[in-house]
Parts: structure tokens; sequence; C-alpha cells
């Protein structure tokens, strides 16, 4: 049961609060620990590391797979939405898992990471990470010929 | 016929050595400074250097830009190697990664080699292939290099151990049988497959010659025992356990068929 007493917030560096029902918020190791040492009168959890920018993300992702009654279904197509955004912001919401010790959230950024380059053709993945191709012409071709049976 | 084996160890000992020699040299040019003598300590802190410095090189360049190269290296690793073909021609830095001794000990701790299936067919003409569950892919290897490629290798066994795949004994025999004066000749040969690498390589003979044999790895370490080869003519009393870490093989106590593996 939600009540007011039950909320708590979180406050990122750029002084963004995000207010979380305790009971979702506690679920996170980091979060359950400075509640526990912090005499939590004023409820305001500092997160030093985060921005608000990511931290929005964080609580969306938070809410909704907290949710009661949410589907499998319902989490995947919230996920596969989520996870739409570019390669640095994906990281600073790996970051922000990182330090919040949110160990679902992290591998689900890394497994988005993952989907990016599995299975790409190789200009694809050189496209969409920004890696220069540091090959020569020759070499890249003695590199491909090598590997010939991959690319059938 | 044993005539035929001593040559084969020998000239299987010399290419060793001369490995030996090969990475020495390298060793060397990469110490460069440290050429005229290599012996003492201070110099030898200096190649330690020398390395560091090497490797401080290569992180600067980053595994993918934007992401730090802990986080890159997690991702990529997860993935299967079926899929290093196209991975490593992506760049040099990649390539460089894959072929790394890091790289496949960290898969290996993260649990993330993969479970590869190893096939050959009788009628493939020892061509090994591979089955990749992940990519749902099959392989082609590299050819083996055994100094038999045209005949048909039969009795051998296979295991797997520290992310390697281990080709051991057997025999090889006249895939024609239009030459009948062909005999088969049993081998103490055994091939080391490298999945990262994708290479195969002569590691350390058995002592004996065998075929159609008992194989098993036990604590990291892989125990043959029995089979037969040409000159016994009831089957082999020795069990043999080879160390993939020192690439040394040894003799068990060899008591007639109350062998003891400790």
């Amino acid at each position: 049961m939600m009540s007011l007493g039950k909320l708590i917030t979180l406050k990122t560096n750029d002084n963004e609060e995000f207010k979380l029902d305790k009971t979702v918020a506690v679920k996170l190791e980091i979060i359950k620990n400075i509640v526990q040492d912090v005499d939590c009168t004023s409820n305001v959890i500092p997160l030093p590391n985060i921005d608000g920018k990511t931290m929005t993300k964080v609580v969306k992702y938070w809410k909704k797979h907290s949710e009661e009654g949410v589907t499998e279904v319902q989490l995947k197509n919230f996920d596969q939405d989520f996870l739409k955004m570019s390669h640095s912001e994906l990281h600073d919401v790996h970051l922000a898992a990182k330090y919040l010790d949110d160990n679902q959230l992290k591998e689900v950024i890394i497994q988005e990471f993952l989907d990016r380059i599995k299975g790409k053709p190789i200009e694809e993945i050189r496209e969409v990470f920004g890696i220069v191709n540091d090959y020569t012409p020759e070499e890249e071709e003695e590199v491909r010929r090598e590997n010939a049976w991959a690319f059938e | 016929w044993l005539n035929l084996i001593q040559e084969e160890e020998e000239s299987s000992r010399t290419s060793r050595t001369n490995n030996v020699r090969k990475e020495e040299e390298e060793d060397e040019e990469n110490g460069k400074k440290g050429k005229q003598a290599s012996k003492n300590e201070a110099e030898e802190e200096y190649g330690v250097i020398y390395k560091v410095m090497f490797c401080r090189e290569t992180i600067d360049q980053p595994l993918i830009p934007g992401l730090p190269d802990d986080l890159a290296l997690r991702c990529l690793a997860m993935i299967s190697h079926g899929y290093h073909g196209i991975l490593e021609t992506v760049s040099r830095r990649w390539r460089k990664l894959f072929h790394s001794v890091e790289y496949s000990n960290y898969k290996a701790r993260e649990g993330w080699s993969g479970n590869w299936l190893f096939v050959l067919t009788g009628a493939s003409e020892n061509q090994w292939v591979a089955y990749d569950p992940e990519a749902d892919r099959w392989h082609p290897l590299p050819r083996i290099p055994t100094s038999h490629p045209d005949q048909e290798h039969l009795g051998f066994s296979c295991a797997c151990v520290l992310n390697k795949f281990l080709l051991i004994g057997g025999t090889y025999g006249a895939r024609d049988q239009v030459i009948p004066h062909q005999t088969a000749l049993t081998t103490n040969e055994v091939f080391q497959f490298d999945p990262f690498r994708k290479e195969w390589r002569n590691v350390a003979s058995m002592r004996t010659a065998r075929s159609h044999f008992a194989c098993s790895v036990v604590s990291g370490k892989v125990y043959v025992a029995g089979g037969r080869n040409t000159s016994s003519g009831g089957g082999l009393a020795l069990a043999e356990v080879y160390n993939p870490l020192t690439d040394k093989t040894n003799l068990t106590s060899s008591k007639k068929y109350r062998t003891d593996l400790r």
C-alpha cells in the first residue's frame, strides 16, 4: 500500500528530484543501505553520479518493471521501446545502473549493445559504432579471405 | 615402421624447438633497446616498461568509441565466436583482441566460451567442421597440419580442455583400397585446435602411438589408457597423462591393466 510516509526522494547531481515508492526503491541494494544508514527524516537521497536525464530513464524502467500485474509481453515491448537510445545514452544508463547496483538493468543494456553488433554486416557495425577501419585494403582483403566462411 | 615413428617424433621435436626459438626472437624484437644482453635484471625491467607502454598505446584507441573498454570488452566477449569471422574484419584492434590470450581467458572465466560440436565425417577427407549452436551455423576448420593428409583418420580420441579441442592419436589408413600394400599407421600425434585463433597446433605427442583407446579429462588433465598399435598384439597396457598447462605427457605407472591413475 502506498502512503506518503513511504515515499523517498532521489536527488540527482543537477538537482532534479524523483519521488519513489519506498518499496520500489529499497529493492536496490545501494538505496536500501542508504535508507538504513542515514536517518531518513528528510527522505532525500542524493545521487551525485547521475544526472536528471539519465535518472528519468532509470526511474521509468523501475516503475514499469515493478508495476503490479504487468505481463511479460508488455515488459518486452516496453524494453524494446526503452532501449531506443543512442550509444552514449545507453552508456549513461549503464553507468547509473552500475552505481545503483541494478544488475537487471545492467544486463539489459549490455544485451542491447550485443544485439547491435551480433550478426550485423561489417559496414553496419563500423557505421553504427563509429569505428574507424584501420586496415589497409590489402590487409582487409586478407582477413576477409581468412574468414571467408563467415561471409557465406 | 618403428623408424618412421621415431623420425616423426624427431621432426615434431625440432619443429617445436624452432617455435620456441621464434618466440624468443619476437621477444627480443619487442625489447629492441635491451638487445645487447638480456639476462640482467635491470634490462628485464626495461623490457616490462616497454611492454606496458605498448599496452597503453593500444588502450588509447577505444574498442568502441564513446564506450569504456571494459564495457565494450564485456559486450564483445558475450558474442559467440561463431561471429568472429565478421567481427575481426571490423578493425585491427578488434582482431587483435579476439586473438589475445586475455580475451579467451576472460571468456572462459565468464563461461562464455560456447558449446561447440566438432565433427569429422568419413567422406570428408579429414575436413573437420564445427557447429556453433548460438550462431546456428557450421564452420569448416582449417586443415590439420598432419603428415598424412590423404589418409583416413580412425580410432582417435577427442577431449576439450582449457578451451582447446584436442585430437589425440588414432590410425591413418589408406582411404583407397586400390593400393593394398599401404599399411595403417598408428600415431602418437596430438593436435590442439584453438577456436579463438582458429588454428591447429602440434602439441606434445604421446609416448606411445595408439588408436582405439580410452580417453578422459580429469581435473584439467587428459588421461589416455589402453588401445592398440601395430607393435602390440593384444592391446596396450600403458596409460599416460597429458597436462595442457605445461604441454607435457607423463607415463602413469604401467602395471598390466591395473594402472593406477594418480
